[in-house]
Formats: structure tokens, C-alpha cells, sequence
């Protein structure tokens, strides 16, 4: 069966193809079954050796999904192979501002990632492992514990799984709703019941994570795509994409464009027919910049960027999580900047001070600025504000705050300083509710 | 160890700094190196004591091949590394971290009790921007919380450092303080329905780098640049914790710890550093009083020491009990005063711990106490307690047994009849009998090499011996050495210099020992005395036999008491000469593994009250044998003759002196070669040595501050000597190997025997207790938890008492009710804490082991 | 010989005998000072007769004579003497060491310590010359001439001290 299937769109389905075939049941047992589930997860655990799966996987050159793009085979070989017992985590913590790809894809195809973890486990000869599943994910969460649980019933998991001599046990667990847990070493904390803070490395998750053992931390989409890497090669895998971003993505394509969606694509495959897989942009708008990769990457005004990791490196902007938010003309990139921020803020963990005290800092001014009261100095004074996170800040997540306000500094400076002289939003009326949602000045004072 | 001195070379590794070519250990931080070679790089949230966790970024500092800037806190040195603490990317920012930190910050500085000794000041002024951009409003909360009796938080203030949060969880185990919320709403906060009733909460306040942890007994009370500060040693347990006392308008307002590495590390707990009250106490003794009649009157020195002489001329059955917290001068003097004026044998300083068996320990090492150190307890790999719980009764060594364990790996085995705080961090608990310790520690066959063995004494009142020579067994069996914890901070120093009815000062057995405390008042009991002369002890109070000791006081012998306060004992005497309070005078204490320590004179002594070996010597010099002792130094010219254990320690060198180096603070600007200044520009003379001289402050460094804290370490580290003094006789030779001739049990007293005597009565104390000195503490007065009745679930289910019932406990003819609590005890036994204000556990107690009939009230 | 510094000397003499005279018959008359003249402090109020000082001590930490003796305290809901946390409750001026160099006004950061044109101070015992917050704060606030834009008389600052 061609992944490359339905409407001729240049989506090329690997990890989605059997959600999209099957969206009527394709969560169930059966329909996994059915269609060839858990077949390459049970030739892995029956009939290849561990470091035969790590060689197939780097040779895949299969790169992490998450954000951070490291090659998952080269992160796996950087597990001690003599230290036991070992983890796999699954980070399925996904709060990335305009990401809904891995929340889908649990969602339609639990026993995929299922299989994948499976793949993984064995690869790391892991005999637990944990999905830390994003609180607000309901029903994602119910169809992964019901599949885990069929998954257990038909020998899956559990004991000697597919015949073997191999145990292993997922363990689905719920995080209470904080962005910083995605990053991979505050979810080990959040994990293990404390504050989820990110850890001082090293040491790295690989040598000492979860209960100060070796753990691979792996994303819901890296791992769904194992299957059909085990199932079909490493050079077919490599078909698509690049050189060094090799095979499909799932973009979440969202903003004012006609179809918002999640849609599979080729890495490498140009902004602009991205933008045309979800319809292109809505009558009357017109293209004016567009976030290519989550809340934390920089924005981009050019539509003919490729989309892979090289390219958009290249173009000082990142993949990260592949989601995709196009914007027209009627966005107030001050109020963009601020409603950006002010997630940053919201989210930020308040381990560091830059991050804590920078992101506090940006709101505040954006908001004078957004309400009229901004000074000529205030756009240098923001950029030195980003200064001052980007490169200091414990953890990626300062940085990340501090490269998106950057970028709408400096692309749209002259939308900044019109805020300023007019003395007011120049874009003011329909969007004026998303400023100022949050009543600070109490929330605060209510600490006590 | 941070000892760099003796490292092999293919440890060391070479880096440039700031242009300079160093070799250093490696796997050092590079935040220690620079400091070390005079370069500071800035920091709040590391500290030396506790580990890294690298969230204040203010140490950033510009390491050549990564892209981005590392703290220097979290970064070890590695070979070949470059290294620019002040290079431009690096010094923007420190500045830009300070700019943030303060945006928040409310300088409220005028009115914080911190401004004046403040890192943020200090680092601000050094490395900060000039003027701030933040226009927009502060974050706001409710200003000064009082999170326990001693500890207020104002949040505005806090910085986020963690240091308060990671030293209750790393170091003290009490995790009674948190970061809550998060974001830029985090905040530093305890539980809401506990206070944070950490017995080292004090900790907390003095390493916090803001104002936002401040002490409320010291709440407004002085600014850093009022005090007087002297250095000086804790009087309370026999850690001995260095300490400062600081003092304004000659009344001490604070006290801090200061760092020894090799002793409190940078930690007291609050007894120590809130105990400090009782020197100014108004019912301090100003002169010398004399009985007549009824009455005490007011005399002079000379009126008292004749009245003394005429009533003791010629007498020669006299006994003299010292307490332990008098210093090893006063011990000297004690000894000196009565084996060579007096020629009596019948002198001992054990009251609360009377018939501990210490003499006994002579036969592993030739000295009556600890062969081990504590540094050699916290490097050990096998720890064995035998004792009581250390968190009550020395809680620094409980810090540094958690340290022991739980950085170092060390294997704790915890053999008590009842639970201790050690209990979570042992590797093995065994829960005896009463009384069955020594049995227990005989059936222990898993103890490693190497192991340091603790014993001190459980309970007071109670024949312990078999327990010490099964610890002293253990010892030898595994060839490691042995940590005696004796109880008071002057214990040692009695033993050292001969208070003891068996010794003579340097450990020397005599032939036919004398009277042990116990055989004292039972002696005077029975009028078979002369005279008594008691040193800074209160037998009503301390020994455990109430009813014992008020029977010899109140027999008529004719009594001397060297008292600071009226005590029980002491109103009940006939001569009563005041004593100086340790803050008031010069002299030195000696630990439990025998660590000489000095102690400086801070604030002059209420009226004529003068330190006890002066008392001494007057009374010696009016019965005919003058001493000729002015100063301390004369009393240790004297030591130094007489006590060959003692004959190399030179005063001189207890003295801290400053560090060769001291970073400037300035770093971050003009030229790296102007970093290391010359020594004397940095100090200033001080009470008691040459202090660092402090930033911009004009006035003498105040040691204990919380930053510079790594230097005065060194300071130690490099000038004060370790406590253990080679024998002259070498190891054991010249004492008796077998310590069965040694005077030890006292002689058994008829037990007391009433009907339903059913419990054996345990005891011990809590850290706060109804002391003399600590109960006067205006701080901890309140926290003291009161008496109880622990029993083991199954006594309580027998007695059909529950927790919280009362139960009444009758002994030695006394009857107290007490509430009930249900621990983890041994089986008929019931624990009741010395000492407390509702209840004496002494007058319960009637010869040794006491026993004790419960039942329900 | 001497002759010529004898003329000269008394005609320094004689020419003065004619030119207006700097004394005056202190105490029948008394000079009126330059209205920043630097004499005696006090202790201001805030229009809502709360005290201005804190208790800081920054100007005994300043003062280079060591003339000024502070000991602050706490508010408390029941006494509250200042705005905010902390208050002097002692607060003394020894005006026989003060040496009237202002910095104590300078460094004050609540404007609480000014200083005012009276220069009189005298006293028979060392204790008369020790000014207690009794004597140094005022009973209402006072108005400053750079509240009114105007110079007033030197002495309308000491309006309302005791």
C-alpha cells in the first residue's frame, strides 16, 4: 500500500496513514490488528538483536520530533549498555503554542505508539517505560490507557512479551498542566513528584535520569514513526526529506489559513505548498508572517523556506515541533509578541532569574506599548531584555521566550514604534480581548 | 577535601584565568579557583556547603570554546580550559542579571535588617548597573511573615536562590520550607498549617543573600555597623561550633556561626545561636554573696575568700563537683585547686552523666575520650550509634552524621531502646532493651572495617558501662576508631585536665581514686564532708537523683558555689562567688574529640563576676600557694608545664587570623592585575585577631557573614590545630589494658524499692530544655515542647492509655502526671525528657537505673 | 627707627574707627542667619502626623563625629509610629559632638532629619545637650521653603518644636 494516498495533495502519510484510512475505528484493537498492528515491534522483539534496532534506526536517520531534532539513534547509543534498570519516557507533554500533532496522534493511534515504544524499549533493553501524558489530553489519555490495557491482554506488554524472554510495562502518567514539563529533564522531575524544574546537566537523562537511571526521553511522533522504519527499511524511510532530515513530518497548520490541520508532509517540502495543503490562505487575507515552529521559533516572512532542520536553522528561525501558524494582515504583531510572552511568563518554571525576571519584564512593557503608553526607548529596551535571557537562561525554555519576542522586535519594529508614536494599537477593535486576559496585579497578591 | 597541598600531580589539571597560568585540582569549581586566587565572581545561589543548582546565573564567566556563557558554580575545571571572569559578554552579564534581580527587588534597604552586610547590596554596588529601567509597578506580597518563633520571610525581598530550600532539605532534613507557585509568582513559603520548626532554622537566615529570611529576636535591633563582634565557641554541646558574638552597647544581639570545615562546617543550631540571652540575664550574679542566716548578703571578693579560707583551714574532707561548661582553664584550675591545695581526691565534673565510664576508653588509645575525629565520622564507611538521639542533643554531629551518610556513603547502624532522628538514615536499627544496649552491640556481626563507633550516654542516671565496653569492643574488633560524646561543651576539657576522682590532668590514673559525683553527695548526705565546692554545677537540677542532692545540700556542710546565675543548688550554699559568662571572657573549650577552641571576650561581666580559674586562684593563693596567674596566657604557661598532653598547644595559634588573599570585590572592573591586593591592606584589627576587612563598609568585617565564607574556612583549615595530641607515652602504654580496675560504676545504692515499679525510667535531653542558661533564652523559651510519658504501643494498650491521655508516674517518692505518647520504645521502658519545665525527671530518679511505676491518671 | 610701623599700625587704627561694625551686642541683639544656615535638627512629620524617620540609622552610620545614637524597633497594628515596618525608638542628637556638617540630612531617605537655622545651644550638663526625639521631632509637619517657592524667615522653621 503507498503511504502516499487520498486527496493529491503532497501529504505523504507514515505516521498518520492509518488514522486517515481508518477514521471511523482506527484507535481500536481490532483495526490495529487488522492492519498489520504490532507486526514490526513483534519481529523486533523475536528476531532482532538491540543493537541491530539502534543501527537500523541511526541508518534511518530518524530525527527527534519534540523540537530539538537529535538524531534518536545516536541518542539511544549513548546509553550505558551495562547499567540496569533502564527507562524509556515517552514526553507526550505537549503545550507548544499552535502544536496539536502528538495530542491527534495518541488520540487515533494509541497502538502505534504503543508499538513504537515497544521498538524503543527493546533497542534500550528497557523494562519500563512512561508516558507522560499533557493533563488537559482526556481523551487521548482514556484510548492509551484502554489500548495499553488491551495491549497487556493480548501479551503485548506485560511479561515475556510476544513469547520472549522480554517484560515490559508502560506506565501511563498524567502531568498537571505545565508547559516546562516538556522539557525533558523537568518531566523526569515532575515524574519522580517533585516541582518540574528542569535539572542542571550534566549529568544528561541518557547516563542519569529517571530515579538516577539511564533513560531515553522520546517523543510521541519519533517513536509512532518506528514501526514503519522497522516494517520498510531505513532507505525507504530516507525516500523523503533530506540528507540530514530524512522522511515526513507532521505539520500542525494553524492561523488564518482556510484548513487548519494536522497534515504529514515531507520534510524539506517549501512553507508555501504547506501553506496550500491546508487550502492557503483565507479569502481576504493576506500573507503577512508566519511562526514555523511552535511559539519559541522566530518568525518568518519568506513562504519558499523549505521546511527541514537545516533550512530553517539557516534562515535563524527552527523546526521545533512543526507547528505551523500563519498570519495575515490584520495581526497586531505587538499584541502577537505579547500574547507570546505572556505565555512564556505564565509558563516559566521561575528557576532562573532570567527567565523569570525577563519574561516578567517583556510583558510589562508590551503591554504598555500595547495600550499607548509605550516609550521610544522601549523596543531597544526589549531587545536588551532579550539579551539578557537568550544564551543565560537555565533551560531552553528562557531562550525560547526570548527568540519569538526578538523576532517581532526586529521584523516588525516599525509596527512598534507606530504603537508608540500613535499612542495607541494601530490595529485596535476586534482582537483587543486576548490583551490583558490575565488580571495580574491579584493573582499575585492572592499568594499570600 | 579541598586541601590542595599533598595532591598527587596527575590530579591536577592547568587553566588560564583571567591570563593567569594555574594548576588545580581537578574537578574543582571553577567559582572555588577563582575565589581562591583572589578572583570573586559573583554568585547568590552558591554556596559552598550545599550543592550546586546554577539558577541565579549571576556567575556566568566566559569559558573559551563554548557558545554560551557557564556558570562558574556548576562548571568543574578541566585541562586546558580558558577562562575570562571578566570578559566583556560576561561582565554585561552579571550587570543585566542584576538589573533583572532587582526589578523586583523593593530596596527597601533603610528599613531591611540585612543592608549594611547584604550580597545583593554589596554585589549591586560592585557589579550592577548604576540605575535600573524598570518604570512599571513591583511584584507586591505581604510583607514580613512569621514563618516560626525565630524565622521572619519577606518574599519581596527573596531573590529565588534556593538556599534556604536546599538547606532544609540537604542538610538539615527538615523540609519545612518550599518554593511554591511558579514563574515570576514563585515564592519561598512553608506549609501553611506548619511553622518551619527546624532546629536549624537559623541556618536559613544567616546564608539567605537578600533580607528575606531576618531573625526576629535580632528584627531592627542593630545594624552591621554598630556590632562589636568576637569570635568565640558555642557553651551549649560538646561539638563546640565556633561561633560569633556580636554585641551592641555591650549586650550580645546575635550570634553566628562561623565555618570550620572541619567541625560545624558553616551550621549551629538555633540553641546555640539564639542561647545567647542568659549573659545578660538580670538575675545574673554581680558579686560575691555570703550567707548569714537566712540571708545572703552582699560581700567583697576578699571578705568571701577569707570566709572560705577560715571555714576550710586545715579541713581536708572536701569534695568539689564541677559542671560542663566551664572552659579548660577553669578546668585546670579546678583540678590544680583541689588535688594540690585541698588534697582531696573526691572530685569529678560527670552530673548529668554521672558514672559515665570515660576512664575506660583509656585502654584503646590512651586517652579518655574519642580516638576518632569528626572529620574521621564523616569519611568513615561504617558509622556505629550507640547513644542518644544527636539531633536533640548535639545536632551539629547529627548534621554532619546525615553528611556522613548521605554524601558519603557512609553504612549507619543505629542501636537504641528507643527511635531516634538517625533512625530514617540508617542503614540497620536495632531496637534493644533498656539497659540491653551492650548485648545488642555484641550481637552485631555485619560491622565493616574501619568503622568509627559513637557512644555517649543515653540516659541519664543509668549504669552505662556495659554499653561502653561493648562500643570500645566493636572499635578495637573492627579496627576503626571511637567517637566519646560527651555532654557539655567543657566535659572534655575536665577529663583532659583531671577533674575526675580516677585521673589527673593529661590522663594520668591515680592509685586509689576518689569519690565520684554520686559517692560526693552521698557522702555529704550523710555529713561526712567538710566542705563542698561546686564549680558552675547544680546537682538539684543535673544529677540524676534529685532527692539525693537536695538532701547534701541541705545537710549543713559548708558549701561554695561558682555560679552565673541563683541556682537551686547555689541559693542553697553558704559562700556564693559569681562566674564570667563565656561571652565575657578569654580562655577555650575542647570538643568532643578534644579540638582546642577559643573563646574571646566580647562585653564585660555584670559587677565583680570574674572567670572561675581566677576564683580558683584566689582561694589558693589566700590558703598559702599562689599561683601568680593575671591572664589566660599565665594559666596555659602553667598547662603547658604540668599536662604533657597539652604541652605543645600554643594559644597563639587558636587565634583565626585573616586569609592570605581575599577576593576583591571589584573584579568585574579596571585592570585583572590590580585582583590581588596585598594582605594587610585587606584586614583589620578586630576583638581577638585580624579580621578581612568588609566592602565599602568602613568597619571590621563581620566574620560569619554569609559570603566570603570559603576564605575564613581556609583560615581555619590552615591555622587552628586539630584537638588530638599524641600521647607522650605513645598509644596505650602506661595505662592499664584491661579497664576493669578502673573506678567506674558508683557504688550500687540501695534501689529504691517501691511497689509497682514496673517501668525502667528513661530519660535524655531535648535541645531545649529548662537549662540554666538555655530556659533564659528570650527566643527559644517559647518552643520548648514540655514534658511526656513515652511508652511503647503495647505498655499503652496494657495501661488502656492512648496518646495524649495522661498518665502518672511515681518514683523516688515523687508522683507526676503526665501526657502520654506512643513511640517507638522498647518494651517496659517509659521515656521522659530531662529537665522540662513541668517536669524534673531527677526527682523521679533514686540511685542508678531507676525504675518507675505508671499508671493511668 | 619704628616710627613708620607705629604710623602705619595706627592708621589701620584710625580707618577702622570709621567702618560699619561686624560684631554685635549679642544677646541684646541678635543676628538673623542665612536661611540654610545649618543648625539644630529635627525630626519632620507626615501630613498624617506619622513620623518621617524609620529608624534606619543611616545618619548615625554617616555621621563623622559619631553624635547620633539610633535604635529602631517595630510597628505594631496597636502602636504605630511610622509608616511601614520600622521606627527609632531612641533617637539622640549629642550636640556636643556634632559638628554641623549636614550629612546626616543627606544621607536620611525619608527627609525625616532636617536641619534648622537655631544656633543657640547651650547647656549647663552634658545630658542638657543630648536631644532625645522628644526634643527633635516636631509636633506637625513643617513647611520647607522649597515646598513654597519661597525663602521664609530663618526662623519660621522652627514653628511647632518643643
Amino acid at each position: 500500500m503507498s503511504p502516499v494516498s487520498g486527496r493529491p495533495r503532497g501529504e505523504v502519510r507514515i505516521v498518520t496513514r492509518r488514522m486517515r484510512e481508518y477514521p471511523e475505528d482506527s484507535w481500536t484493537l481490532s483495526r490495529a490488528l487488522d492492519d498489520g498492528g504490532y507486526e514490526a515491534s513483534r519481529k523486533v522483539v523475536t528476531q532482532m538483536t538491540a543493537d541491530d534496532t539502534i543501527e537500523l534506526v541511526k541508518s534511518s536517520g530518524l530525527r527527534g520530533r519534540g523540537g530539538a531534532g537529535f538524531p534518536t539513534g545516536m541518542k539511544w547509543s549513548f546509553v550505558p549498555k551495562d547499567v540496569f534498570p533502564k527507562y524509556v519516557v515517552i514526553n507526550h507533554d505537549e503545550g507548544e503554542p499552535g502544536t496539536f500533532k502528538d495530542r491527534e496522534l495518541a488520540e487515533l493511534d494509541p497502538h502505534a505508539l504503543i508499538e513504537g515504544i515497544t521498538i524503543a524499549c527493546w533497542a534500550n533493553q528497557a523494562n519500563k517505560a512512561f508516558i507522560y501524558c499533557r493533563g488537559e489530553f482526556a481523551l487521548g489519555s482514556r484510548r492509551m490507557d484502554r489500548a495499553i490495557r488491551e495491549a497487556y491482554e493480548k501479551g503485548f506488554l506485560g511479561d515475556g512479551i510476544y513469547g520472549s524472554k522480554f517484560d515490559l510495562d508502560i506506565i501511563l502518567h498524567r502531568g498537571a498542566g505545565a508547559y516546562i514539563c516538556g522539557e525533558e529533564s523537568a518531566l523526569l522531575d515532575s515524574l519522580e513528584g517533585f516541582r518540574g524544574q528542569p535539572r542542571l546537566r550534566p549529568p544528561y537523562p541518557a547516563v542519569k535520569g529517571l530515579y538516577a537511571q539511564p533513560t531515553v526521553v522520546n517523543n510521541t511522533e519519533t517513536l509512532m514513526a518506528l514501526p514503519a522504519i522497522i516494517d520498510k527499511g531505513a532507505d525507504w524511510y530516507r525516500k523523503w526529506g533530506t540528507e540530514k532530515s530524512p522522511g515526513t513530518k507532521v505539520f500542525s497548520v494553524s492561523g488564518h489559513v482556510k484548513e487548519p490541520g494536522n497534515y504529514e508532509a515531507p520534510l524539506a517540502m517549501p512553507l508555501s505548498e504547506v501553506l496550500e495543503l491546508a487550502g492557503g490562505m483565507r479569502d481576504g487575507s493576506e500573507f503577512k508572517a508566519v511562526i514555523p515552529g511552535g511559539a519559541s521559533a522566530p518568525l518568518l516572512t519568506d513562504l519558499s523556506v523549505p521546511m527541514d532542520f537545516e533550512s530553517l536553522k539557516d534562515a535563524g528561525t527552527m523546526l521545533g515541533s512543526g507547528a505551523i501558524v500563519f498570519m495575515d494582515q490584520t495581526t497586531c504583531m505587538v499584541r502577537n509578541a505579547l500574547v507570546t510572552t505572556e505565555f512564556f511568563e505564565h509558563e516559566s518554571c521561575g528557576k532562573c532569574t532570567p527567565c523569570r525576571e525577563g519574561t516578567w519584564w517583556g510583558v510589562k512593557v508590551l503591554e504598555r506599548i500595547e495600550h499607548g503608553e509605550g516609550r521610544p526607548e522601549d523596543m531597544d529596551l526589549l531587545l536588551d531584555i532579550c539579551d539578557g535571557i537568550d544564551g543565560r537562561a537555565f533551560c531552553p525554555l528562557g531562550d525560547a521566550a526570548s527568540w519569538a519576542l526578538r523576532s517581532n522586535v526586529k521584523l516588525f519594529r516599525d509596527e512598534f514604534e507606530a504603537h508608540v508614536s500613535e499612542g495607541r494599537c494601530i490595529f485596535d477593535g476586534e482582537h483587543k480581548q486576548l490583551v490583558g486576559a490575565r488580571a495580574r496585579g491579584d493573582e499575585m497578591e492572592g499568594g499570600s | 577535601m579541598t586541601q590542595n597541598g599533598g595532591a598527587p600531580k596527575d590530579t591536577q589539571v592547568g587553566l588560564t584565568l583571567n591570563g593567569r597560568e594555574l594548576k588545580v585540582e581537578k574537578d574543582r569549581l571553577l567559582i572555588d579557583v577563582a575565589e581562591e586566587v583572589g578572583i570573586f565572581v559573583p554568585r547568590f545561589c552558591y554556596h559552598p556547603g550545599m550543592k550546586s543548582v546554577a539558577v541565579c546565573r549571576m556567575c556566568l564567566v566566559k569559558v573559551e570554546g563554548s557558545p554560551k556563557l557557564l556558570p562558574a558554580c556548576a562548571t568543574p575545571v578541566t585541562d586546558g580550559m580558558v577562562v575570562d571572569t571578566v570578559d566583556e559578554t560576561a561582565v554585561d552579564a552579571q550587570r543585566g542579571m542584576l538589573e533583572f534581580l532587582l526589578i523586583n527587588h523593593p530596596l527597601d534597604c533603610p528599613i531591611c535588617d540585612r543592608a549594611g552586610e547584604c550580597p545583593l547590596q554589596d554585589q549591586t554596588y560592585a557589579h550592577g548597573p548604576g540605575s535600573t529601567r524598570y518604570v512599571e509597578p513591583k511584584r507586591t506580597y505581604e510583607k514580613a511573615l512569621e514563618i516560626s518563633e525565630l524565622v521572619v520571610l519577606d518574599r519581596e525581598r527573596c531573590v529565588l536562590c534556593w538556599r534556604c530550600v536546599r538547606f532544609a532539605d540537604e542538610i538539615a532534613g527538615d523540609r519545612f520550607i518550599q518554593l511554591v507557585d511558579r514563574g515570576p509568582g514563585t515564592q519561598i513559603l512553608t506549609f501553611s498549617d506548619e511553622p518551619f520548626d527546624s532546629y536549624f532554622s537559623g541556618n536559613t537566615i544567616q546564608i539567605c543573600p537578600v533580607g528575606a529570611l531576618t531573625s526576629k529576636p535580632y528584627r531592627f535591633v542593630s545594624r552591621p555597623w554598630d556590632l562589636q563582634t568576637a569570635p568565640s565557641v558555642c557553651t551549649y554541646c560538646s561539638v563546640g561550633c565556633p561561633l560569633t558574638n556580636e554585641s551592641r552597647d555591650e549586650k550580645i544581639v546575635r550570634c553566628q556561626a562561623l565555618p570550620n570545615e572541619n567541625v560545624n562546617d558553616f551550621w549551629l543550631c538555633d540553641k546555640g545561636r539564639y542561647g545567647y540571652h542568659h549573659v545578660e540575664s538580670a538575675e545574673r550574679l554581680g558579686s560575691p554573696l555570703v550567707r548569714s542566716g537566712k540571708e545572703f548578703e552582699p560581700a567583697s571578693w576578699g571578705a568571701a575568700v577569707d570566709k572560705i579560707v577560715s571555714a576550710i583551714k586545715d579541713k581536708r574532707r572536701i569534695g568539689v563537683i564541677a559542671g560542663g561548661h566551664l572552659t579548660t582553664e577553669d578546668a585546670y584550675a579546678i583540678g590544680k585547686l583541689a588535688k594540690k591545695v585541698l588534697e582531696t581526691k573526691d572530685v569529678d565534673s560527670r552530673i548529668q552523666d554521672a558514672g559515665a565510664p570515660y576512664e575506660r576508653a583509656l585502654a584503646l588509645g590512651g586517652i579518655a575520650g574519642s580516638t576518632a575525629t569528626l572529620n574521621d565520622v564523616e569519611g568513615a564507611p561504617e558509622i556505629l550509634w550507640v547513644g542518644p538521639d544527636p539531633k536533640e542533643t548535639l545536632p551539629v554531629l547529627y548534621l554532619r552524621l546525615r553528611k556522613a551518610v548521605n554524601d558519603g556513603g557512609a553504612r549507619l547502624t543505629v542501636v537504641s531502646p528507643r527511635a531516634t532522628s538517625l533512625d530514617v538514615i540508617a542503614a540497620k536499627v536495632v531496637r534493644c532493651e533498656a539497659g540491653g544496649e551492650g548485648r545488642a552491640l555484641r550481637e552485631i556481626d555485619d560491622l565493616g572495617d574501619d568503622a568509627v563507633v559513637c557512644w555517649g550516654q543515653s540516659s541519664p542516671g543509668r549504669d552505662e558501662t556495659d554499653a561502653f565496653d561493648a562500643a570500645v569492643a566493636a572499635s578495637q574488633a573492627s579496627g576503626g576508631k571511637l567517637l566519646v560524646c560527651v555532654p557539655h561543651a567543657g566535659s572534655q576539657g575536665m577529663l583532659d585536665m583531671g577533674v575526675h576522682p580516677g585521673l589527673d590532668a593529661g590522663y594520668v590514673e591515680v592509685a586509689e581514686p576518689g569519690r565520684d559525683t554520686r559517692a560526693i553527695l552521698e557522702a555529704a548526705a550523710a555529713g561526712e564532708l567538710d566542705a563542698l565546692f561546686l564549680f558552675g554545677a547544680d546537682p538539684i537540677a543535673d544529677f540524676p537523683d534529685a532527692g539525693l542532692a537536695r538532701r547534701a545540700l541541705e545537710k549543713g556542710i559548708f558549701t561554695v558555689a561558682v555560679e552565673l546565675f541563683p541556682t537551686q543548688s547555689a541559693m542553697r550554699a553558704d559562700v556564693v562567688l559569681p562566674s564570667a559568662a563565656y561571652a565575657e571572657r578569654e580562655g577555650t573549650f575542647t570538643n568532643l574529640e578534644r579540638r582546642v577552641q577559643k573563646l574571646e571576650r566580647l562585653v564585660a561581666p555584670p559587677g565583680t563576676a570574674q572567670e572561675p580559674w581566677k576564683t580558683c586562684a584566689a582561694i589558693a593563693g589566700a590558703l598559702g600557694d599562689a599561683w601568680g596567674w593575671a591572664r589566660c596566657d599565665d594559666v596555659w604557661d602553667d598547662i603547658r608545664r604540668n599536662v604533657p598532653t597539652h604541652k605543645d598547644l600554643d594559644l597563639a595559634l587558636l587565634t583565626q587570623e585573616a586569609p592570605a588573599h581575599a577576593p576583591f570585590y571589584e573584579s568585574a572592573f579596571g585592570d585583572v592585575q590590580t585582583h590581588t591586593m596585598d594582605p594587610p591592606a585587606l584586614t583589620v584589627a578586630g576583638p581577638g585577631g585580624q579580621y578581612p576587612k568588609g566592602y565599602r563598609s568602613g568597619a571590621p568585617f563581620q566574620t560569619g557573614q554569609n559570603w566570603p565564607l570559603s576564605w575564613e574556612l581556609r583560615a581555619f583549615e590552615a591555622k587552628q590545630r586539630p584537638g588530638v595530641i599524641p600521647h607522650p607515652n605513645g598509644s596505650a602504654n602506661g595505662h592499664g589494658a584491661a579497664p576493669a580496675g578502673a573506678p567506674d560504676a558508683p557504688d550500687a545504692a540501695p534501689r529504691a524499692a517501691e511497689g509497682g515499679d514496673d517501668f525502667v525510667l528513661l530519660s535524655g535531653r531535648l535541645i531545649y530544655d529548662e537549662g540554666s542558661m538555655v530556659s533564659r533564652s528570650k527566643a527559644l523559651g517559647n518552643i520548648a515542647s514540655g514534658g511526656y510519658a513515652e511508652l511503647n504501643p503495647g505498655d499503652a494498650a496494657d495501661l488502656e492509655v492512648s496518646a495524649g491521655d495522661r498518665v502518672v508516674l511515681r518514683g523516688a517518692g515523687a508522683e507526676v502526671t503526665l501526657p502520654v505518647r506512643i513511640g517507638d520504645i522498647a518494651k517496659g521502658a517509659v521515656y521522659v525528657p530531662y529537665d522540662q519545665r513541668d517536669v524534673k525527671a531527677n526527682t523521679l530518679m533514686s540511685g542508678v537505673d531507676s525504675r518507675v511505676g505508671v499508671a493511668k491518671a | 627707627m619704628a616710627l613708620p610701623e607705629i604710623f602705619t599700625g595706627l592708621t589701620t587704627v584710625i580707618k577702622n574707627v570709621f567702618r560699619r561694625k561686624d560684631t554685635v551686642g549679642y544677646p541684646e541683639v541678635r543676628r538673623l542667619p542665612f536661611p540654610r544656615y545649618k543648625g539644630r535638627h529635627i525630626l519632620d512629620r507626615h501630613p498624617d502626623g506619622l513620623e518621617k524617620c524609620i529608624g534606619c540609622e543611616l545618619c548615625a552610620g554617616v555621621c563623622p563625629a559619631d553624635a547620633i545614637r539610633v535604635v529602631g524597633a517595630e510597628n505594631t497594628a496597636e502602636e504605630r509610629f511610622s509608616p511601614g515596618e520600622r521606627y527609632a525608638q531612641i533617637y539622640q542628637i549629642n550636640y556636643l559632638r556634632c559638628i554641623f556638617c549636614g550629612l546626616c540630612v543627606e544621607a536620611c531617605p525619608t527627609e525625616a532629619l532636617l536641619m534648622t537655622t537655631e544656633y543657640e545651644l547651650s547647656g549647663s550638663t552634658r545630658e542638657d545637650l543630648i536631644y532625645t526625639k522628644e526634643q527633635l521631632i516636631v509636633d506637625a509637619p513643617i513647611i520647607r521653603h522649597w515646598d513654597t517657592k519661597k525663602e521664609l524667615p530663618p526662623d519660621i522653621n522652627l514653628k511647632g518644636t518643643s
